[in-house]
């Protein structure tokens, strides 16, 4: 097998953006646009099955831009199956959302994942975020401009942070930052900035449609960053919890300050960054691989659910009478990214509570859990409206979501499966921790 | 009848031999028999959630097949025991694979015999709350799906001998159980959900990082139960664990000040919902204590004793005046529902032979006496068509057959000769009176004070003059006839023969094999207090 042959996802991907990009007639839209779901559902479904087969040699592809590890099977195969679920559930939109931004997020996200130096990962993480952003804003609201302007200014910020970081540092390749003692303050900064750019990412992953991949990259590359320079970053160590706590708890407060469903999934999606923040602060092997877990679930849970929750003209009210399908998915999502049993979320949440645990960070797990516990109050709130209220009398049933509610569907079967059958995939975060380098 | 003799005249009670099943060991043998007791509730939940019910057309189809789930784990449950050699210490029906080796998490299931007890009643439990949940007319499919899921959840936590997998049926029964109590019953269910919710999460939270603090000081090797138990903390780390466990006990027991749910669920839920969860809080609670306080922590569970007796004797003085004071009969039930929790926490803080076996005995006998309140008192009101105390008079001669329950929920509940929490209560006061007297005392304050506000209760409702402004009540339907007799029966059965009444001459359905588990997880707690013959 040529070393060409690890690139083939990559490729598929960017044959599906090519397609997506291709303009439809507007009076076949309806006809057309599941079609077009369909193929690039199978697409990525190739590319991941691909990656999984074949993606497991060390190589270097492109020297200082591409590098196939573990670390980036593990990224590359969730980008691919949250961007697949994501494709799926979105198939039902007519004419409205083109696919064309998660392809793109995935594709800069998976350069990202396979990135050995500083300089393309922020790249790369940029414009996964940007992909979703820029969606957003061509919805036109005021908010949403709002939204991109407060995220462009989180990447002006971390691109100058890493500036700032190569300048001291002198090199820009990941195994050689931990290296200087001069970078014991520039480091933890540094992450610091990545850490907010992901919280306000995971923020925006619940209130808009496209932002869960770029999130996830954002994720990503925090683990990345973070295990290349756990040497270095000791100054991180009260830091770095602090800062998880305070997402934590920024988090339930919002969730209980109320507003609709994807407020509610914004501010979920902050609390399994906080978590994840958590699991850098609990450091060293079981700590990053319970944080690649945990963002896995997370893609996969809010890539679905912000497409479920999305139009909903009467509210959550009797959803279930409106689409079973699409109720059970979208309770899927939400469970999974407030960290509640037995879905995907929880099991990350416990990942790292447990490493933290180990670690002696009591309060850190402490506040974890109360804060988790705090999120359940509006989500019970959410279900009981979805599936314990009438629908009332002007709402009807949905015309048939084909391949919406299929991926609905697939989406909580994953969901399920993510945390029941975890030993395959925790294996393969372990594999990706060892191959960042840590111990 | 026998072992409460024995248990009062003889402190240290001595292993009794092992019977030998009528059915033999192999009626029913198949490796997955705990498997199928934890996950079949599961399935027939699925199937439910799925099968077609246009315009609910088949809701009765749907409670059948709830039924009949719940028929064929009780029947499971009882094979189960039957076959089970109770009188063993070790695991039985066990099942041991890798689940999460990053971990150190295993599907780790496997029941003694006191565990076995409960699977039994809790599978007792759930058909009597399907009988009782017969006039749910709205969103049925969803109801049963959620009393399902949380009957799955209780098999589990009895099941698990894995912590992590503990607790995850621990938490996992907490939406499905405030759901069950969002949707279904009187106008202010919201509220009590909410509460319930709240009170549940915290006592999952606890857990949870009593589970991370085991885990931890382990060395992180894993979560098994049997591993864990072997640990050795220092007594300051057992009793900041034990005040965990406590807690995640409390609120489920529920015992003052984690009490708070208890009110609204038990009086303004759907009656199956109420009686489920009524009747498995005091099982669930106490069996946490006994497995992972008591079994292993026993530093700790020496040291918190004295405290787990205050809170018994606030519970039950706090049930019977809050009871006392009450003009709603649902609540009524509710607040003296609190009552067995109470006693069953005495039982526990005794920490002698005699007072872990009387705890033992009311983790059955308080489940199905608080269900029996809650149901008797639900079930009253909802045929009288009124809940208000004030406008209830001689009701005894329009609604005699739910009057009859109501007195024998009322005798359950304090205690009475005769009723299966007579024999725990009796066994919980001989076995605290001499470790912790001061619980003790107020404990049975507690009782007496819950005994005059029955009577006032009687008085009023059943037995007092008619009034012309009370309402024209019907009587007991067969179905709520069948579910409120299973359990005055069981209640009446196990208070006749504690010991064991026997199917077949040879297997009891609750006997002492108990006492070895005791013996064997709480010998050195229990110690201090065996005079004769105890280990």
């Amino acid at each position: 097998m040529s070393k060409g042959a690890l690139l083939l996802p990559e490729l598929l991907v960017l044959v599906g953006l090519v397609a997506a990009l291709l303009p439809i007639p507007r009076e076949s839209v309806r006809l057309r646009a599941p079609v077009l779901a369909a193929i690039l559902a199978a697409l990525l479904a190739a590319a991941l099955v691909i990656e999984l087969a074949i993606g497991s040699p060390v190589v270097t592809l492109v020297p200082g831009l591409i590098r196939q590890d573990r670390f980036a099977l593990f990224a590359k195969s969730a980008l691919l199956l949250a961007t697949l679920v994501m494709v799926l559930v979105t198939s039902r939109s007519e004419g409205g959302r083109a696919p064309s931004a998660p392809l793109l997020a995935c594709l800069a996200g998976m350069l990202a994942a396979s990135a050995p130096g500083l300089l393309p990962l922020l790249l790369w993480t940029e414009l996964a975020l940007a992909a979703g952003l820029l969606v957003g804003w061509r919805e036109g609201d005021r908010p949403a401009r709002n939204r991109v302007i407060a995220a462009a200014g989180a990447g002006i910020a971390a691109l100058a942070g890493v500036a700032l970081l190569y300048a001291v540092a002198g090199t820009a390749t990941l195994t050689q930052l931990a290296g200087p003692g001069g970078l014991r303050l520039t480091i933890p900064a540094a992450i610091a900035i990545l850490v907010v750019e992901l919280a306000l990412a995971g923020l925006l992953a619940g209130f808009q449609w496209f932002g869960p991949i770029g999130a996830g990259s954002a994720g990503l590359a925090l683990l990345r960053f973070a295990s290349a320079t756990a040497g270095a970053a000791g100054a991180a160590s009260l830091a770095l919890p602090a800062l998880a706590a305070c997402l934590m708890l920024v988090a339930a407060l919002g969730a209980l300050s109320g507003g609709p469903a994807r407020h509610l999934l914004g501010w979920a999606g902050l609390l399994q960054v906080g978590w994840v923040v958590a699991a850098v602060a609990g450091g060293g092997r079981p700590g990053l691989a319970a944080g690649l877990f945990l963002v896995g679930a997370f893609m996969l849970a809010a890539a679905a659910a912000g497409e479920v929750s999305g139009e909903l003209p009467h509210g959550s009210a009797g959803l279930v009478e409106r689409g079973r399908r699409r109720a059970l998915g979208r309770a899927a999502c939400l469970l999974s990214l407030a960290g509640l049993p037995p879905l995907a979320g929880f099991f990350g949440v416990l990942a790292v509570s447990a490493r933290l645990a180990t670690s002696g960070l009591f309060w850190l797990v402490a506040v974890g859990l109360l804060t988790t516990s705090v999120l359940v109050f509006p989500v019970l709130r959410d279900l009981r409206l979805a599936f314990l209220s009438s629908p009332g009398d002007a709402v009807t049933r949905s015309p048939r979501e084909g391949l919406a509610a299929a991926g609905a569907l697939l989406v909580a079967v994953l969901l399920l499966a993510y945390g029941l059958l975890a030993n395959p995939i925790s294996g393969l975060a372990f594999q990706g921790a060892a191959a960042a380098g840590l111990r | 009848m026998n072992l409460l003799l024995q248990a009062i005249t003889q402190p240290g009670i001595s292993p009794s031999p092992t019977p030998v099943s009528p059915f033999g060991p192999t009626l029913i043998h198949f490796n997955f028999l705990l498997s199928t007791l934890v996950w079949l509730p599961v399935v027939a939940a699925v199937l439910i959630a799925v099968l077609p019910n246009p315009r609910n057309r088949f809701d009765g189809r749907l409670l059948q097949v709830a039924f009949w789930t719940n028929a064929a784990l009780l029947f499971l449950s009882l094979v189960a025991y039957s076959q089970a050699s109770l009188f063993s210490t070790t695991l039985q029906y066990e099942e041991n694979v890798s689940w999460l080796p990053f971990l150190g998490i295993r599907y780790h299931l496997g029941v003694d015999g006191l565990a076995i007890s409960l699977l039994f009643v809790t599978a007792l439990l759930a058909v009597v709350a399907v009988l009782a949940s017969s006039s749910v007319r709205e969103r049925v499919r969803e109801y049963f799906v959620l009393l399902l899921l949380v009957e799955a959840s209780v098999n589990g936590v009895l099941c698990s001998r894995d912590l992590f997998m503990l607790v995850l049926f621990w938490g996992g029964g907490v939406l499905p159980a405030a759901l069950l109590l969002a949707g279904w019953g009187s106008p202010a269910r919201t509220a009590a959900s909410a509460r319930f919710a709240g009170y549940a999460l915290l006592g999952t939270a606890a857990l949870a990082a009593a589970a991370l603090v085991l885990y931890a000081t382990s060395g992180g090797v894993g979560f098994d139960l049997d591993v864990l138990s072997k640990g050795s903390l220092s007594p300051r780390a057992q009793v900041a664990l034990g005040v965990l466990l406590v807690v995640a006990a409390a609120t489920r027991i529920p015992l003052v000040p984690f009490h708070g749910w208890a009110r609204d669920a038990f009086s303004e839920a759907e009656t199956g919902a109420a009686v489920l969860i009524s009747g498995l809080g005091v099982p669930l609670g106490g069996y946490l204590i006994f497995r992972l306080l008591l079994a292993s922590q026993h530093d700790g569970a020496r040291l918190l004793a004295p405290f787990l007796g205050v809170l018994a004797a606030i519970t039950v003085i706090h049930a019977a005046q809050a009871a006392i004071r009450s003009r709603d009969l649902r609540r009524f039930g509710a607040y003296s529902a609190l009552a067995p929790g109470g006693i069953l926490a005495l039982g526990l803080a005794a920490l002698t032979p005699i007072g872990l076996l009387g705890a033992a005995l009311q983790l059955v006998a308080g489940g199905l006496a608080a269900a029996l309140m809650v149901g008797a008192t639900a079930t009253f009101a909802q045929r009288a068509q009124s809940r208000e105390l004030d406008t209830m008079g001689s009701m005894g001669g329009r609604m005699p057959k739910l009057s009859w329950f109501l007195l024998i929920a009322g005798f359950g509940v304090i205690g009475l000769p005769g009723f299966a929490s007579f024999a725990g209560e009796s066994l919980a006061f001989f076995g605290s009176f001499r470790s912790e007297p001061a619980p003790a005392f107020g404990v049975a304050v507690g009782l007496v004070l819950v005994m005059a506000g029955l009577a006032g209760l009687f008085h009023r409702v059943i037995f007092g003059a008619s009034r012309s402004d009370a309402p024209a009540g019907s009587d007991a339907s067969l179905g709520e006839m069948w579910y409120l007799g299973l359990l005055a029966g069981a209640l009446i059965w196990w208070g006749v023969l504690p010991g064991g009444p026997k199917i077949g001459g040879a297997v009891s359905i609750f006997d002492p094999g108990i006492v070895n588990i005791l013996n064997a997880d709480t010998a050195d707690v229990a110690g201090n207090y065996v005079e004769t013959g105890g280990r």
